[in-house]
């Protein structure tokens, strides 16, 4: 490119810029402010409705987690315990009947009270 | 013939019958053991430091967790009337000292107070006794000691301390205020008022405490003694007839444990287990 189209095409660059910045604010037009309002209702809807969506999701992925996760408890806590016929056996130890006869002999032992 | 030992150990007299030499060591040295631990007029025991720290977790010793569970399995298989946590009560009554030292007190008895619910949390070897309440074993460790001490003698024999007696082999053991019975497996033990006995504001105590009233127990009974499988059991069952009274009889029997019970005047009443033992076997 020669200096002269270089020269030239800088100028149309800076009268351009120049354009854009002086101009005056933009006044939209009858038809554009009437298609504004309900644009930004409806992106205020669309904003809440995304809002609304993920505190729900945020909610359900917790309780998915609570309800599937290992680590949590599912069901009330619960003593820990030994198994029912265990303890019937334990039981049945405790207070179980010895065997007696009719003495035929001499007493070998005798006991007191305590 | 079978040999014959005695020593003396828990305040009375222990007969061990058919050891070796090396078994009435092992029989003597366990006696002093259990006796270290759970005595309550030996300030050094485990079962007075536990009593100490009442309100507060401690750990204890194996052998002590051990009995302590058996001691609440016989609470709740008796419904509370053979209770370990009276240990408090049992002191208020007068009995704050070896039985051979006690004497009998003219001065007011200590009022006992009301009996609440008590709680004791036993996990593994982890204790929490409730503020203001003491443990005593005394019963069920003599018991279990009696059977622990039999299972060391390899042969037949028995061994015997106090009205616990636990044999293996037929043996015919003497019985209380007369009469004589064969034993042919497990073990008899005899609780009553009898022998442990003393005066407090001019009344009668004894060591067999109503749960319910926290005093000494009114009881139609003098003497209850049961044959059970093991002396431990024999033992909470012979004091929880005793406590039960005019029901005592029938509580064993629903229990197939055969019992002999004998009144101050000196009647003797057999239950019906006990009289199906003894009615002779006809000759086939």
């Amino acid at each position: 490119m020669s200096r002269s189209k270089r020269a030239r095409s800088k100028q149309r660059k800076r009268v351009a810029v120049g354009t854009l910045r002086n101009s005056p604010p933009r006044v939209p037009l009858d038809g554009e402010a009437s298609r504004l309002g309900p644009a930004r209702r409806r992106a205020q809807i669309a904003k809440a409705g995304i809002g609304v969506v993920a505190v729900i999701s945020v909610g359900a992925s917790m309780m998915l987690a609570r309800i599937t996760y290992a680590g949590h408890s599912k069901h009330p806590v619960r003593a820990l315990s030994i198994p029912q016929p265990l303890y019937v056996v334990i039981r049945q130890d405790l207070l179980q009947a010895g065997i007696l006869a009719p003495a035929t002999a001499p007493p070998d032992a005798s006991t007191s009270t305590s | 013939m079978l040999e014959r030992h005695t020593f003396r150990s828990m305040g009375c007299e222990v007969v061990v019958v058919g050891a070796h030499p090396s078994e009435r060591l092992a029989i003597e040295g366990l006696f002093v053991e259990r006796d270290g631990i759970f005595s309550r007029f030996n300030p050094e025991s485990e079962l007075n430091r536990v009593n100490a720290a009442a309100g507060k977790p401690v750990r204890v010793s194996r052998v002590f967790a051990e009995l302590l569970g058996v001691a609440l399995e016989a609470a709740r298989e008796t419904a509370g009337l053979v209770d370990p946590t009276l240990g408090a009560e049992l002191e208020a009554a007068g009995y704050d000292g070896d039985f051979s030292s006690l004497e009998d007190d003219p001065g007011p008895l200590e009022p006992v107070a009301p009996r609440r619910n008590v709680t004791v949390r036993l996990a593994e070897r982890c204790l929490e006794v409730p503020k203001g309440v003491r443990l005593d074993l005394n019963g069920v460790v003599k018991g279990r000691t009696v059977d622990d001490a039999l299972a060391l003698i390899e042969g037949n024999g028995f061994v015997s301390a106090g009205g616990d007696l636990a044999a293996r082999g037929t043996f015919v053991v003497a019985l209380p205020r007369g009469g004589k019975v064969s034993l042919v497996r497990g073990a008899l033990a005899t609780s009553g008022t009898d022998r442990r006995r003393w005066l407090r504001g001019g009344l009668a105590q004894h060591h067999l405490i109503d749960p319910a009233t926290g005093a000494p127990a009114s009881s139609p009974w003098e003497q209850v003694t049961v044959c059970g499988s093991s002396c431990v059991g024999a033992d909470v069952a012979a004091k929880a007839a005793f406590l039960l009274g005019s029901s005592g009889p029938g509580w064993l029997d629903a229990r197939g444990l055969p019992g002999r019970f004998v009144t101050s005047a000196g009647e003797t009443v057999m239950n019906r287990a006990w009289q199906r033992d003894l009615e002779p076997t006809p000759c086939t």
